[in-house]
């Protein structure tokens, strides 16, 4: 079919919708490697701006360490530029296989599976190890590839309310007629910053005979205290049955992911996964450098603690300049704004001021719950933070919100 | 399908039917005409097919529920509207927001 005017003008109309609903993503260039410190070119065009990065998934700050970055190199050298292949015809090399055995020992797991990244493994997974007479019971926030994994997959889909566990408890009655019952969770929640109440949770699939998996991705590298994540915050190793997480935030920051959990549920996904059997094999240079990054996991958690040392210190400058924070533990900080455009202004002067932070509004967050989104680094140094600090005190003071509440806010902006 | 060949039927004003009323009706004639065609209509070429590509075919008649919401659709088929209400309310429940990356 031609792409006819009618039909360009189909999709015209349908961009200009997004304009006009305040929904349409314009990128913003960094003019170098990620980092606390960035220069950034917004909008297109204007000259590069420096700024601190408070909007990066880049918790341990290891995006560009120089001893990831030269392990990388050496993979490049090595085992050369790509495979060409799929993982199961000809595109596994040795250390793929050592990546997967380091990221089991890391996880605490029985075995793991790459894949090109915790999006395809989220998409992949649930369609390989269940079926039509199983049930998946997810958290009404967990990320949206699980969402998108949940619906390729045949098995009956439902949900629980965010973290409520009378309502999973619920649930898990109303589903023992099913063969297999899987309760799914993110560990640490993107939008709020929250952690899963992963105990609870395992004691409730104990109970009730359900499996569990775990979206660790905002959480791989620095929740627990030797950065297992949040199945060693919880005290609950070992008991999680499916864990997917990513390269792409805490560990290193470039790409892949992974399935990781037991042995015959990784096996399936071996068999079975559509992203891992159709999808090209992680490039050995990013592999390299996660062998790279989870020695440095291991060696120390020196960059773990500074990260909860540098968020307590965050939330703790946040919250007595009288910002409204959500509460929790991790290095997701949300500063509640209840108001869109608030929070669009909010960030765009934050962004003059060289705070690189981001709005988040409806629909990526429940209507009236409007944030910025601030994100702690290991790479954070004492001055970044004072800067922060200083420049929110600046523009919330300027909106007049110090001090003030949800209520207040909201008779202030609307909602 | 073809619908070259279509019958009208008139509703007399007295009688009161809603939508799930004339939704029954229509779905009952039209399954009388599907079981008197007894595959002529071109249903029985279409299940060749799939056993001859070894597909085990399965079906039935349903109560179908779809939702949609801006770029979001969700379907569910049941037994009985109230259990295809409640599937489809299990789907949409994936949606409260659309999520932070």
């Amino acid at each position: 079919m031609a792409f006819s005017t009618t039909i360009r003008q189909a999709y015209q109309d349908e961009l200009a919708g997004l304009r006009t609903a305040g929904l349409f993503k314009e990128e913003r260039y960094i003019l170098g490697p990620q980092g606390a410190d960035i220069e950034v070119e917004f909008p297109a065009g204007a000259d590069g701006r420096p700024v601190i990065n408070f909007c990066a998934n880049n918790y341990l700050g290891l995006s560009s360490h120089p001893d990831v970055v030269a392990a990388a190199r050496r993979g490049l050298e090595t085992h050369g530029y790509g495979l060409s292949s799929v993982r199961f015809i000809c595109g596994t090399q040795d250390i793929h296989r050592k990546l997967e055995k380091r990221l089991t020992e890391f996880l605490g797991t029985e075995d793991t599976l790459l894949f090109p990244s915790c999006m395809d493994a989220n998409a992949g997974c649930f369609e390989a190890i269940l079926g039509e007479e199983d049930v998946m019971i997810a958290d009404r926030l967990v990320h949206a590839s699980i969402v998108d994994g949940m619906r390729l997959c045949k098995a009956m889909r439902d949900t629980y309310k965010h973290s409520d566990m009378g309502h999973l408890r619920d649930k898990l009655i109303e589903h023992q007629d099913k063969r297999i019952r899987m309760i799914i969770t993110d560990g640490v929640f993107s939008m709020d910053g929250d952690l899963a109440k992963l105990d609870e949770i395992v004691a409730l699939a104990e109970e009730y005979n359900a499996m569990v998996f775990l979206d660790d991705s905002h959480a791989s590298g620095f929740i627990g205290k030797t950065g297992r994540g949040t199945h060693e915050h919880c005290g609950v190793m070992g008991k999680i049955d499916v864990i997917t997480t990513t390269m792409g935030k805490g560990l290193g920051g470039a790409s892949g992911g992974c399935v990781s959990g037991r042995r015959e549920l990784v096996e399936m996904c071996r068999q079975r996964a559509r992203p891992y059997l159709f999808s090209n094999t992680v490039a050995p240079m990013i592999v390299a450098g996660t062998l790279k990054v989870l020695d440095l996991v291991f060696a120390s958690t020196e960059r773990r603690d500074r990260l909860e040392a540098n968020t307590n210190y965050w939330r703790r400058g946040l919250t007595e300049m009288g910002l409204d924070l959500k509460q929790g533990e991790s290095p997701i900080v949300p500063v509640m704004l209840y108001n869109a455009k608030l929070a669009q202004d909010m960030a765009r002067d934050l962004f003059a001021e060289g705070i690189y932070v981001v709005g988040f509004f409806f629909p990526v967050v429940p209507q009236g719950a409007a944030r910025i989104r601030t994100q702690l680094s290991a790479a954070h140094t004492q001055a970044h933070l004072d800067k922060g600090l200083a420049a929110f005190r600046k523009v919330a003071g300027k909106y007049g919100i110090l001090g003030k509440g949800k209520r207040e806010i909201t008779e202030m902006y609307g909602k | 399908m073809s619908h070259s060949r279509t019958i009208e039927v008139a509703l007399p004003d007295c009688l009161e039917m809603s939508a799930d009323d004339l939704n029954v009706l229509s779905t009952t004639l039209q399954t009388i005409i599907t079981l008197m065609s007894g595959g002529c209509d071109g249903a029985e070429a279409h299940l060749q097919r799939m056993h001859d590509q070894r597909w085990t075919v399965e079906w039935g008649l349903t109560w179908i529920a779809r939702a949609r919401r801006d770029g979001s659709y969700e379907e569910a088929t049941g037994p009985t509207k109230q259990e295809t209400l409640a599937r489809l309310g299990r789907l949409t429940s994936l949606h409260e927001v659309e999520g932070c990356p």
